[in-house]
């Protein structure tokens, strides 16, 4: 279970996130919605150890991990798909992939996951030997996802999957990030579609200017006026 | 990555009749001009290789690469002075020298590595500089008068031929640790710094321990091969084992080739090293260096990645390849 207690990260002098806390049960999705510039990316990337926090802690199954290097963070199981993909665009699908699995144990097993990779995006099976900057943006952020997949995550964090995609896109992720949920992932879901990404979470958090300013079930939230009213347009 | 792209057994083959060939050249009685210009050929391939590993694989572009060549010389004369070696134990003395070279890298990296782009570049070319300084200004070590060695007792056709042999014995050992990394999963997460670095750290990938160890095993050659250079020439010079030319044109030459590639840098080594000797032999100095300039101005616009990428694009249909498609 991910643990964040009360962590605040700045950027310059600004407070990008302030006293930010938030839970992530395991075998659960989470949800942490709000609009453009609230903070998400910054609280997923203080996470992953790519944001240094200015207080506050983060333990990972009651271990302190804030203040580690993203590669240890990583090596515990708490992978990230980045906001916008970011691939290694001169690189295969394959190549990609294989990357996800770097460490020792991921790497064991990775043509079996691989195998799971494909029947997940068989798309991707398609285009295995193609460059990834070649893919459009549908298909990079199914590489984005396997590539995470491929390291064999406890908790997957992802960073507005749904960024730029076609709304069938973006249904398709969607379906599959509750597809593995049944299977036992955890899920961190970062998205400025609210109603999407409600849908499909058992908790959320509302993030505002930095601040969580609401959180509980996700079907709650759904019910909630203020949310109802900024974020859903109903 | 993955797929290692065993050679045939017929590549094989002709590549052991070609070594075969060229090691038995200078005992065929060749002219000792083109068993000296082989000798330089094989440095610089196994600096141009060596210098790939970190500035072509991982993208951290060194341009002093020059010094850890000039350090394993200074390594090797000091050795040889110290513990009075015999000419030929002084030979041997190279190895420890590239070791050298390598804790020097360790240390230089430590800090440096964590600087990219032309920052990096920048700071290891002042490392170039400050370290010919401090030798120039030390006088154990020679100072501006340089250090001497002491030969082979042979015919200079013998001693000659014998430092080609481990030459180019270190060239194909340069050679054969630079396509294993590339082939390795050491090799693909250089690659992925190369691409995006804080990507690669989200995936496990321990990135300071990767690219010091990069820098260190591309400094290690460049140091055996300047302890064979002392030895060979008998005599250094803080301005023969510390010509900043040599540095970029050492990154030229990758570059010129390949760098994604093992074999880029042997090919751009090699054309190169033709190219300038022919240039200095049959045309006036200061145009040679005008041509040379060109035919670099010509492969960087035209040929970007290199000579060896253009013509596998041109020779087999590829997909598509977009550099910075993905944002």
């Amino acid at each position: 279970m991910l643990r964040i207690d009360s962590i605040t990260a700045k950027y310059q002098d600004l407070s990008a996130i302030s006293e930010v806390s938030l839970d992530v049960e395991d075998g659960k999705i989470t949800a942490l919605i709000g609009s453009n510039g609230a903070g998400k990316t910054t609280i997923l990337n203080s996470v992953s150890g790519l944001k240094e926090l200015s207080s506050g802690r983060i333990y990972w199954n009651d271990r302190i991990i804030s203040g580690s290097s993203p590669d240890q963070i990583a090596a515990l199981g708490v992978i990230q798909v980045p906001e916008g993909r970011k691939l290694f665009p001169a690189m295969t699908v394959e190549e990609n992939l294989e990357l996800g699995a770097y460490l020792p144990g991921p790497r064991r097993d990775w043509t079996k996951t691989r195998k799971r990779v494909f029947e997940l995006f068989p798309r991707l099976e398609e285009r295995r030997k193609q460059y990834t900057g070649s893919l459009s943006g549908g298909e990079q952020q199914m590489v984005a996802v396997g590539r995470a997949l491929m390291a064999l995550p406890k908790l997957l964090m992802l960073d507005e999957p749904s960024l730029g995609l076609a709304p069938i896109v973006t249904d398709e992720i969607f379906k599959i990030i509750v597809e593995l949920n049944r299977e036992g992932l955890t899920a961190l879901v970062v998205s400025q579609e609210v109603l999407q990404t409600l849908s499909i979470s058992n908790a959320a958090y509302l993030l505002e200017n930095g601040k969580i300013v609401l959180h509980g079930a996700a079907g709650a939230m759904l019910a909630d006026p203020k949310v109802k009213e900024s974020y859903l347009g109903i | 990555m993955g797929q290692d792209s065993g050679w045939s057994k017929r590549t094989l083959l002709l590549v052991i009749v070609f070594i075969s060939c060229v090691t038995i050249f200078p005992w065929l009685g060749p002219p000792v001009y083109f068993i000296s210009f082989a000798f330089n050929v094989f440095i610089y391939i196994t600096l141009a290789t060596s210098w790939n590993i970190i500035g072509g694989y991982t993208g951290y572009l060194s341009f002093g690469h020059v010094a850890f060549f000039g350090i394993g010389a200074y390594a090797a004369a000091i050795f040889g002075m110290w513990f009075g070696l015999s000419p030929a134990l002084n030979i041997l003395a190279s190895i420890p020298a590239g070791l050298v070279s390598m804790l020097l890298a360790i240390l230089v990296g430590y800090p440096c590595l964590r600087l990219r782009g032309p920052y990096f570049a920048v700071i290891t070319l002042c490392f170039a500089f400050v370290t010919e300084l401090t030798i120039r200004n030390l006088d154990f070590l020679g100072g501006a008068d340089g250090l001497w060695l002491k030969g082979l007792a042979l015919p200079i056709e013998v001693s000659r031929s014998i430092f080609f042999e481990l030459m180019l014995v270190l060239t194909l050992v340069t050679l054969f640790v630079a396509n294993r990394i590339e082939k390795s999963k050491f090799g693909s997460g250089l690659r992925a710094i190369k691409e995006d670095e804080e990507v690669a750290q989200t995936m496990a990938i321990n990135t300071p321990k990767l690219k010091i160890t990069a820098f260190a095993i591309s400094a290690f050659f460049p140091g055996v091969a300047g302890g064979l250079y002392a030895c060979y020439l008998t005599y250094i010079h803080p301005d023969i084992v510390f010509d900043v030319n040599v540095s970029i044109l050492i990154v030229l030459m990758a570059l010129f080739g390949g760098g994604a590639f093992w074999f880029g840098p042997l090919v751009g080594a090699t054309i190169l090293t033709f190219v300038n000797e022919g240039l200095s032999t049959f045309v006036k100095a200061e145009y040679a260096r005008i041509i040379y300039g060109c035919l670099f101005i010509i492969v960087i616009i035209f040929m970007p990645n290199g000579i060896l990428e253009f013509a596998k694009t041109r020779m087999v249909k590829k997909p598509a390849k977009f550099e910075a498609a993905v944002k």
